[in-house]
């Protein structure tokens, strides 16, 4: 897996605010068909490197590669087009959209009529139907159902469903089971098991490495802006993991959170 | 295009109707072309400038000044026409550039500077009125010509009908901005735009900020429009045309079923709005109630309203958990 080329690899970044580092000299590489999960306490630096990877905002240092070739962001919409989609926990769904509307945003199907950008909504609803089906989604009625209608686990899994049918390399999640029963976690895994079949790479952020755990190969642990350890699950009996566990803990409450 | 939202106020107005009707003995009300005349009037002003102000909402923001756009459209057209000859058509188009280029002040300062547009609509609401002043000096600014072309195409009444035009533009525009909301990428925009600040339609990729930009403008520039048409209609305008209708025109909007935050709403349902309240203003004279409880109606009409939207909203949630914030 490590000699395929990373769909994203981070070298070197750096993200400085002023004099204070959001993130020194981080290096990560995620594969096609890998779930990274990133764990680490409240400012340790996970969102911004989700930031940076998503084109919010951008390195002071260091380079992003997309399939082997440098990139800069200038927003949101260039990490998109070069295939990077970011589910993020409460900015994922427009309850009051359809689901239809919600899976097509930004990137609609359209005819073009005297210059204006109409729908073609059956085509869209019959396409969100197919993929709602694909990621387990079944207890979905119609795609014209509005988003207001799931579940927190079926919205992430809407979002993910959403990744995979426009072609991503890079699925960032971040904490997609926060505040989920263990049904509805069972479900979003699920979904990030459709999305790795599909050969996505996968960057998985959440502050609870249990959470993590049984979704992700590699794990990278995140203390005060640097990646200070990365875990090969298949390398670790669980108690080695269990102690990894507890190490990002301590280290983390030794900094006062 | 019709959907559940805007049967609400279509059952209201069918029920202000008959009522009105029965009420009113041998005068009449959807029987009398006189007092269909009179509520088309009334309508169109508050139904033209509320469709902006949809678009707007539906996007997240609100504008508080559309109430001196509407009268700074016609101080412009009228100005220029009355002082350095313009033609009625350069007029007009000076009008609507004007207006536009406040909507489009608001929307600069909304998303750039990051001013609530409650805030800045509310300021520019008190700056346009102060230039209104300004220009027409406290006077009344009278349409120069009388019986042209252009000025029967903006405001005579309907051949062979006591409606006026207003009414028709309101109509015709209120159905393509209608379209464009509900089948258009704009459209969908729009309403992403809405939620958590634009938050989710940013993440998608969604020109966020260009979205609202346009809306700011189209509602300052149906405003303007509305407030021309006005003064095609009735042969001149003063510093107090439209006023109120900034107020008038968010009752129009909430009765027609749109949220005060964002994502959700419809054009056509603010066009019922505004009907309502005008067919509310000529049916409480038919049926002698003084004028003066008309306010105090529309004020329960728009709370009712609001309390309703919001009980259906939470019977529709009933049954899902809301884990997102969790």
């Amino acid at each position: 897996m490590s000699t395929a080329t990373p769909v994203v690899e981070l070298v070197n970044v750096t993200r400085r605010y002023g004099k204070n580092y959001a993130v020194r000299d981080a290096s990560l590489a995620i594969h096609p068909g890998e779930v990274v999960g990133l764990v680490g306490d409240n400012g340790a630096g996970k969102s911004t490197i989700v930031k940076m990877i998503s084109g919010y905002i951008e390195p002071t240092a260091g380079t992003i590669n997309v399939q082997g070739k440098p990139v800069r962001f200038g927003s949101p919409r260039e990490a998109r087009a070069a295939g990077i989609e970011t589910v993020y926990q409460d900015l994922a769904i427009v309850d009051e959209m359809a689901l239809w509307r919600n899976f097509f945003l930004g990137q609609e199907l359209h005819r073009n009529v005297l210059g204006i950008r109409c729908l073609r909504v059956k085509e869209m609803a019959r396409i969100c139907d197919e993929h709602l089906a694909e990621v387990g989604l079944t207890s979905v009625e119609s795609s014209h159902q509005t988003a207001a209608t799931l579940s927190g686990g079926e919205r992430q899994s809407l979002a993910i469903s959403r990744a995979i049918h426009f072609d991503s390399q890079l699925l960032v999640l971040d904490e997609p089971v926060a505040a989920l029963s263990v049904r509805e976690t069972r479900r979003v895994l699920d979904a990030i098991g459709a999305a790795k079949a599909n050969n996505l790479g996968v960057l998985y952020i959440d502050h609870n490495m249990d959470h993590v755990l049984p979704a992700a190969d590699r794990i990278a642990i995140m203390h005060r802006g640097t990646i200070s350890r990365v875990v090969h699950k298949g390398d670790l009996t669980v108690d080695e993991l269990a102690d990894a566990v507890a190490e990002s803990g301590t280290t983390a409450a030794d900094n006062g959170g | 295009m019709l959907g559940q939202q805007e049967l609400a106020p279509l059952i209201a107005i069918v029920i202000l109707f008959l009522v009105f009707e029965f009420r009113s003995g041998e005068v009449g009300f959807f029987s009398n072309p006189d007092l269909m005349s009179s509520v088309a009037a009334l309508t169109s002003s508050v139904g033209m400038v509320s469709l902006g102000v949809t678009a707007l909402m539906i996007s997240g923001e609100f504008d508080l000044s559309v109430s001196a756009t509407f009268a700074l459209g016609p101080a412009i057209m009228g100005w220029l026409m009355r002082e350095w000859g313009w033609h009625i058509l350069a007029g007009l188009f000076a009008g609507l550039a004007i207006v536009a280029l406040i909507g489009l002040i608001n929307g600069l300062i909304t998303t750039y500077i990051g001013v609530p547009s409650f805030i800045v609509t509310l300021g520019m609401l008190f700056a346009v009125t102060s230039w209104n002043r300004i220009i027409l000096g406290g006077f009344p600014v009278d349409l120069i010509e009388e019986e042209g072309t252009v000025k029967k195409i903006l405001g005579a009444d309907i051949p062979g009908s006591p409606i006026a035009a207003p009414f028709a533009w309101m109509v015709g525009i209120g159905i393509i901005l209608a379209f464009v909301m509900w089948r258009t990428q704009y459209g969908n925009w729009t309403y992403a735009a809405g939620k958590y600040g634009g938050g989710v339609a940013r993440a998608m990729g969604v020109p966020v900020i260009r979205v609202k930009l346009i809306n700011f403008v189209l509602a300052a520039g149906l405003a303007g429009l509305a407030g021309i048409l006005q003064f095609a209609d009735f042969g001149s305008s003063s510093v107090a045309s439209g006023i109120d209708i900034n107020l008038l025109a968010i009752v129009a909007v909430v009765v027609g079923g749109t949220s005060l935050f964002g994502a959700k709403g419809t054009v056509i349902g603010s066009m019922l709005g505004a009907i309502i309240l005008g067919s509310l203003k000529v049916g409480l004279i038919v049926i002698k109630v003084p004028s003066e409880y008309y306010l105090g109606l529309v004020g329960v009409l728009l709370v009712v309203s609001a309390g309703l939207n919001a009980r259906v909203e939470a019977l529709r949630r009933g049954g899902t958990r809301s884990t997102l914030f969790g």
